[in-house]
């Protein structure tokens, strides 16, 4: 080595971590992650799926019989025409924001750590989207006329109304469904072929043959792959800030007090990178301790997280009280009023605190280097972060509307079981296709997380 | 491939900066600094208007200083925002770069100073209105009140004159018995409206009671607005503000600064464990800095987007401000061995994506606006879309967002430190016609209390020149004299040979 | 080079050779562009860094394809748009008029259509550029190929190669560090 005083690359602080634990190799990644996929899976996954499976079959029955009977099984009624449906239906597309984006931005921003989190953020993307879609999906009422929102000439010579939130909410969500789909089976694309070349001739080697649509992983193919692939990025990342965005239209172009804010649309996009972080570690921290995952996903890994919640709480915080000191600075006395009745009087008061515990007031836990590392506290933490984006959406929704500007229209929501139901029914289905997920695609990227070895640097010499 | 440097390479202690040679610049940047900038102060201070008179030079200069100092404030705080997130995300690409944020960020204290003038009500009262018209209503003294009688009484008489004139222009036609039937039913209806108005104005014509209501009226929104509460603190916040950022400023760039001296990674730590931290009264304190400066022009109005969008042009010019530097100082031989294309891409690609992100913040501002269409929201937009501002509204779309934004798509010219540079120059020019669409739209209507016909006034455009000169001049100065005797880059920084040799 | 055994005819494709490391196969790559060799390409399990620069390939031209794509998506949202709405329908709603300056108002769904054309033409032509899907291919009949996918880096020489000699690039390959080396044939 050289004799000039190096002393300052060697500091414990400045350091990069590894990103892959115990020097692992190649061999050992695709055996860890296909392994998963080959092996008989544990008895939780099936206390996870069997369930899951049942609460989907009640959902089912409650679209079945809300078809059958009308809209009005739901608690709905004026003033009140918007709850837990659209709770819902914001709640899930939040989560289901949070998976493109935490991958794709982290990609853009060359954040290697997210390999190990980006393929199950993205399959739960895609499970969320799903269970978002049904909500306004049947609150149109007779679900079969649902092609009326697409513009397609039909014999009434009537057009879709461009102007309206509504409208674009369709365009953007379902814009968003397929490129999502698109981002995720192009990352899958060099995985299915791992497990197409591991499987035995047979129906699964035919199925996996077919999706790997024939990957050779020659760099002839990598280098118009990764330009895509790059190119997916740069487009989801703005898709899921515009689609999260518009959500946040249906509200904010109204005139209604507590609804019509400016800072609506990226507040919105903080919630929804806020909540899915949390519901990515939700998911990832059992999964890495039923499966063995702890070597590439890694505290590390959880740590950075962390870091990422507390820093999107305090925005969403910020957002919270910059609508209030806006309602007093404004001085409008509708505004006034219908923050007082969010915060001190008014029947919702409880959910509106509910709220700023779990997603302004918990994640701070995580400014303690302590509380990062104990994954009994992230899970905690966690589990409040995902019923408080609930909440957020619940207060935003429920509570404007049930104190409307005339008092004479005031009223309260309560959700029939119908709703509870669904709404119960709708984390069963989640949580079955996610329990699918697992059983036959590859949790972690294979690739990805090859890529990112110190010794798949064409550099790499090592350590004598 | 690129070789790869290590810090044996390069010179110990670091390159210094050598003052010598941009002696004539500097002397040239101090004289026209000082110049101007004295010119402004005293025409700021000598030529105020007391009480209800017409607006003097001094009070349209007070908008002029307020565009210049709030354009080169965005610029130095967000020289600091750039080296907080730098460390606070535990980065290493642009350690090379860093000492350039925190020399921009190390103009933050004498941009403070030049807000001095902020504090007296000579300025003060120019640009924010509710507080000559508070104190007014607080002490209901007599000259605001006749001043107030004054202005409403010649709006009134030009308004008597105006339909007056289309009365009689109505009544011509009718009378002359020339036009056809059609035509003179349409005048009939003409002088009958504006004979209607014309009673009806003549009947309201201003009383002293009339104006005393008028200005309850204003004081009973305001006090709805519990200025009484938020706004009496606003020079004591002023203060907390400066502390506040000039705390951050002086001591990132201190253990910065050491580090040079001492290596190690003591305060390298040091600095990303605080920068953490330092995030949050950044963002309160940019936050409502911008609204008491430039939300408060307009009492009336307001967005809670606000400091967000200021945020957004204060980190994209605030890059293309540091582009601009690195590359001068390349230009003249420095930063040779450290500073890479691949810097250059790096930072190209964070201009872009801030470029996208205050296109972003900027259109969600406007657009909800436009759409929920409420009335003390929309006067913010309608000002800025009457006349010729229109324009300007539209040039800053195109010119603000579409051209840097495709220009930038090009990964060679992301890559090519001139070209990226004319990129960042660009962006300034844009940020300065930003901040002056934010601030000079309010000058005519705040001054002339909306009496005035037009909403530009072609003259004080010099006086907004010289302001600008004045206290970018100086300021630049200032920056030149902060290059010398620290190296131009963290020379012992732990993570500098990482930076180097950065690959994106 | 046909040879007939049986009933089946045999063509030789190329040769793959095996490699253990990213740096051994980025070395060879280097050796097999001086070599000269035009018609052969590196399978690894992830897409390896500056690996295209070794090849001597450029920057990839998707981009530029995706480009068109997003403007195609612009321009018929704008169309759909501004003809079902002023054209067309034209309701006055909203208090926001039917003309141009309603445009604010079509800006999301422009946007949304102009990702949605774009990410479709990255997914199609990346499809057609990189030639998939092609369910089979004379590679698969390779014991030594399906090692790309796991662990192992794989450089492979087709017979069309005008370089290509059946004991010259054998001895070529072993020569840049080639752990193994395998014919390839394809059945006709």
């Amino acid at each position: 080595m050289s004799t000039q005083p190096q002393v300052e690359q060697d500091l414990r602080g400045v350091a990069r971590e590894p990103l892959v634990l115990s020097g692992r190799d190649y061999k050992w990644i695709t055996n860890r992650i296909c392994g998963v996929v080959e092996n008989k899976q544990p008895l939780i996954w099936w206390l996870v799926a069997v369930p899951g499976a049942l609460l989907s079959l009640v959902l089912l029955f409650t679209l079945v019989y809300l078809v059958s009977t009308g809209v009005g099984v739901w608690g709905l009624n004026q003033p009140i025409a918007w709850g837990w449906d659209i709770t819902n239906f914001v709640f899930w597309i939040g989560i289901g924001h949070a998976g493109t984006l935490i991958s794709a931005i982290l990609f853009l921003t060359r954040q290697k750590w997210r390999t190990s989190v980006n393929r199950a953020a993205e399959a739960m993307t895609l499970f969320a989207v799903v269970c978002a879609g049904i909500y306004p999906g049947f609150h149109v009422g007779r679900f079969w006329m649902v092609w009326f929102l697409a513009p397609v000439p039909n014999a009434n010579a009537i057009w879709q109304n461009f102007k309206s939130p509504l409208l674009w909410d369709v365009f953007a969500v379902s814009t968003y469904f397929t490129v999502s789909v698109i981002f995720w089976y192009i990352g899958l694309i060099p995985d299915l072929a791992t497990l197409r070349d591991r499987c035995k001739p047979g129906l699964k080697k035919a199925l996996y043959g077919i999706f790997a649509l024939g990957w050779r992983g020659g760099n002839r193919q990598w280098r118009h792959y990764e330009m895509g692939y790059l190119l997916l990025a740069a487009l989801s990342t703005p898709l899921v800030l515009s689609v999260h965005s518009v959500v946040s239209f249906d509200f904010a172009t109204s005139v209604v007090p507590g609804w019509h804010t400016t800072i609506f649309p990226p507040y919105f996009v903080a919630g929804a990178i806020f909540g899915g972080f949390a519901m990515v570690l939700t998911l990832m921290i059992p999964c890495r301790a039923i499966y063995g995952l702890h070597d590439m996903l890694t505290p590390k890994h959880i740590d950075n997280m962390t870091k990422i919640i507390v820093l999107t709480g305090t925005i969403v915080g910020y957002a919270y009280l910059m609508e209030l000191f806006i309602a007093f600075y404004g001085g409008n006395p509708f505004e006034v009023d219908a923050f007082h009745m969010r915060t001190v009087s008014g029947p919702y008061v409880w959910s509106y605190w509910a709220m700023m515990f779990c997603n302004v007031i918990a994640p701070q836990a995580f400014w303690i280097p302590w509380c990062r590392k104990n994954l009994v506290v992230v899970m905690c933490v966690c589990m409040c972060v995902n019923t408080g984006m609930w909440y957020e959406r619940f207060v935003i929704i429920a509570t404007t509307l049930a104190r409307d500007f005339l008092p004479g229209q005031w009223g309260y929501y309560e959700p029939t079981w119908v709703e509870i139901a669904m709404f119960v029914g709708s984390h069963g289905l989640f949580l079955f296709l996610f329990a699918m997920f697992i059983r036959f695609l590859p949790m972690i990227a294979i690739s990805e997380v090859k890529g990112v070895l110190p010794q798949s640097d064409p550099h790499y010499h090592p350590a004598h | 491939m690129n070789e790869h440097h290590s810090k044996k390479d390069l010179p110990e202690g670091g390159e210094l900066f050598d003052s010598s040679k941009v002696g004539p610049l500097k002397a040239l940047l101090g004289l026209v600094g000082g110049v101007c900038l004295t010119a402004t102060l005293i025409i700021l201070f000598t030529f105020s208007r007391s009480g209800g008179e017409e607006p003097k030079l001094g009070d349209w200069a007070s908008y002029s200083y307020l565009f210049a100092v709030i354009f080169f404030f965005t610029l130095a705080v967000g020289g600091l925002f750039w080296t907080i997130l730098h460390h606070a995300t535990n980065s290493g690409w642009g350690i090379v770069v860093r000492r350039q944020m925190e020399n921009i960020a190390g103009l933050i204290p004498w941009v403070f100073a030049l807000m001095i003038p902020f504090f007296f009500s000579q300025v003060r009262d120019d640009l924010w209105e509710h507080e000559p018209l508070y104190r007014a209503l607080v002490a209901k003294t007599e000259p605001e009140v006749t001043a107030a009688l004054k202005k409403d009484h010649e709006h009134w008489k030009h308004e008597v004159a105006a339909w007056t004139e289309k009365a009689e222009s109505a009544r011509k036609v009718v009378s002359a018995g020339k036009a056809s039937a059609g035509e003179k039913a349409t005048f009939e209806v003409r002088l009958k409206e504006a004979e209607g108005a014309l009673s009806l104005i003549k009947a309201s014509e201003p009383t002293e009671a009339s104006v005393r209501g008028k200005l309850q009226g204003k004081a009973n929104h305001l006090l709805a607005q519990k200025w009484n509460l938020y706004f009496h603190f606003s020079k004591p916040r002023l203060i907390a503000y400066a502390v506040v950022f000039i705390l951050m400023v002086g001591l990132l760039r201190k253990w910065s600064i050491t580090t040079d001296k001492e290596g190690g990674e003591r305060l390298f730590l040091r600095s990303r464990y605080w920068s953490c931290f330092f995030l949050l009264p950044f963002g309160v304190g940019f936050t409502f800095l911008v609204i008491d400066f430039l939300m408060a022009l307009n009492w009336e109005w307001f967005s809670t987007m606000w400091g967000v969008y200021l945020f957004a042009g204060a980190a994209l010019n605030s890059m293309a401000l540091l582009i601009i530097v690195v590359t001068l100082l390349r230009e003249n031989g420095y930063l040779q061995k450290v500073v890479s294309p691949e810097h250059y891409h790096l930072m190209g690609k964070l201009l872009f994506a801030f470029c996208v992100f205050w296109a972003y913040i900027a259109f969600i501002q406007f657009f909800l606006i436009w759409y929920a269409n409420i009335a003390e929201e929309t006067r913010f937009y309608l000002l800025r879309n009457a006349e010729w501002w229109n324009a300007a509204s539209i040039f800053l779309v195109v010119g603000h967002f579409f051209i840097p934004f495709v220009i930038l798509l090009w990964r060679p010219v992301k890559k090519n430190p001139r070209l990226i540079s004319m990129v960042g120059v660009w962006c300034l020019l844009m940020h300065a016609l930003d901040i002056y669409w934010i601030v000079i739209p309010e000058r005519a209507p705040s001054l002339t209390a909306g009496n005035s016909p037009r909403l530009w006034s072609g003259e004080a455009v010099i006086l907004d020149l010289i302001a600008f000169l004045g206290v970018g001049c100086t300021l630049a100065y200032i920056f030149l004299e902060k290059l010398k005797g620290v190296s131009l880059y963290p020379c012992r920084d732990p993570r500098l040979n990482e930076s180097i040799n950065v690959v994106n | 080079m046909s040879v007939i055994t049986e009933d089946k005819v045999k063509r030789t494709w190329g040769y793959v050779a095996e490699f253990d490391t990213a740096a051994s196969v980025y070395e060879a790559a280097k050796a097999m562009r001086e070599g000269g060799y035009r018609r052969w390409d590196v399978h690894s399990p992830f897409p390896i860094h500056g690996m295209d620069g070794a090849m001597g390939l450029g920057p990839s031209f998707l981009s530029r394809i995706v480009f068109c794509g997003g403007l195609a998506g612009s321009l018929t949202a704008l169309l759909l748009q501004f003809g079902t709405q002023v054209g067309l329908y034209p309701t006055i709603v909203q208090g926001k008029p039917d003309n141009l300056f309603t445009i604010p108002a079509f800006f999301p769904v422009t946007f949304e259509l102009t990702i949605l054309f774009s990410a479709f033409t990255i997914l199609f032509s990346l499809l057609v550029i990189i030639r998939l899907p092609r369910l089979h291919h004379p590679l698969f009949e390779s014991k030594l190929f399906t090692g790309f996918s796991d662990d192992k880096f794989i450089i492979s020489v087709e017979a069309r190669d005008p370089k290509f000699a059946r004991e010259g690039t054998r001895e070529f390959l072993q020569s840049i560090g080639a752990k193994q080396v395998e014919l390839v044939e394809e059945e006709l």
